[in-house]
């Protein structure tokens, strides 16, 4: 049987579209994919066969989507039979996620502010206490003390985005920062999906608030030890899990 | 009172799923669209299965390792087949299953023909 090049594109979109929302790992993932792909052809060809063709049309692959269950569906439900298989992370594995992600947010501040202090040393900031520097400040002709306000604004907003984009765009986007890619952590919806920027918000929200986070997690460990989820886990509906052994 | 029926359904639905993949796959190695389509044949519909749930299902047996799988490549022009075959753990599982399964069936007779 021929796949005409339209149905072949098709089905590729179908697939795209689950593996957008399945969150495993590489092999695991090319192993569904694949089964998916040949159940696409099967279904497609079998349309075609039907209405007595021997070529694969668009409107066959089309068909075949109508009547298996849709992409969308397909990946829930992959993503809620391995939410059950998933080993959920525990307090040491996400303390040193956590400082390694402060680590990381720290040195990519210092990247951020460079601009800052290099300019600082080329002007001739003292750096000593606040008077020396406000009669710094002062001396400055109005051309450099408004390039020293520019830079120093620029530095403050990038840090403030660092800070804040660290954990919501990376867990919102990737569903994973660099430290819990590193101790081979994810973060999930409780049914196994992956998790949007509305969740990564949600379950951060106590990192930005004053020593939340302390008591979030202590939140973890007295009342949800076994479901292992902080308290904004539990309102984000979100859950923290192991994807290596 | 349909959607009670339907709820009802599907919960009994999942609880055979394991059961009816195992007997099928016990008859011939075969793949997930295959399974899918053959269930729907055999009972004219009754026992659907979409995908969506046959998959995942079949993915948890082969980590229980009920089953086990493997790639053959069929007709050119058509991507290779994920065939499945019966382990002997799970053909032993079906048959205790299956004789739970009667029993459960026997039960339930009795329970409604009871008079009182």
């Amino acid at each position: 049987m021929e796949f005409s090049e339209e149905a072949k594109r098709e089905i590729e979109k179908n697939l795209s579209e689950v593996v957008r929302n399945i969150n495993v790992d590489g092999r695991e993932r090319a192993e569904i994919v694949n089964e998916l792909r040949s159940t696409y052809y099967e279904a497609a060809e079998g349309e075609a066969r039907a209405r007595g063709s021997d070529v694969v049309s668009v409107v066959d692959a089309r068909s075949a989507r109508a009547s298996i269950s849709s992409p969308r569906e397909t990946a829930e439900s992959f993503m809620k039979s391995y939410a059950d298989t998933l080993r959920r992370a525990g307090f040491w594995s996400r303390l040193v996620a956590f400082v390694i992600d402060n680590l990381a947010i720290f040195a990519l501040s210092m990247i951020v502010m460079a601009p800052l202090f290099g300019l600082m040393l080329l002007m001739g900031m003292p750096m000593q206490d606040e008077a020396a520097n406000q009669a710094w400040f002062d001396s400055l002709s109005l051309t450099g003390a408004v390039t020293f306000g520019i830079v120093a604004f620029a530095a403050a907003v990038s840090v403030m985005v660092v800070i804040f984009g660290y954990y919501i765009v990376l867990e919102g986007h990737f569903g994973y920062t660099p430290g819990k890619y590193v101790m081979g952590l994810r973060v999930l919806q409780t049914d196994g999906t992956k998790i949007g920027y509305k969740e990564a918000i949600l379950r951060n929200l106590s990192k930005y608030i004053n020593n939340l986070i302390v008591i979030d997690t202590l939140i973890m460990l007295v009342f949800f030890y076994r479901e292992k989820q902080r308290g904004f886990d539990r309102i984000a509906n979100t859950m923290v899990v192991r994807i290596r052994s | 009172m349909q959607s009670e029926l339907e709820k009802w359904q599907k919960e009994l639905r999942k609880g055979s799923t394991k059961m009816a993949l195992l007997s099928l796959i016990g008859c011939r190695d075969m793949y997930g669209y295959e399974i899918t389509r053959e269930l729907s044949r055999i009972t004219d519909n009754v026992f659907a299965l979409t995908e969506s749930n046959a998959y995942p299902a079949l993915h948890l047996m082969e980590n229980e390792q009920l089953i086990t799988s493997y790639w053959k490549e069929t007709e050119a022009g058509m991507p290779p087949r994920k065939y499945y075959r019966i382990t002997p753990r799970g053909r032993a599982f079906f048959g205790e299953m299956k004789k739970e399964w009667m029993k459960h069936n026997e039960a339930m007779d009795r329970i409604c023909q009871y008079e009182g």
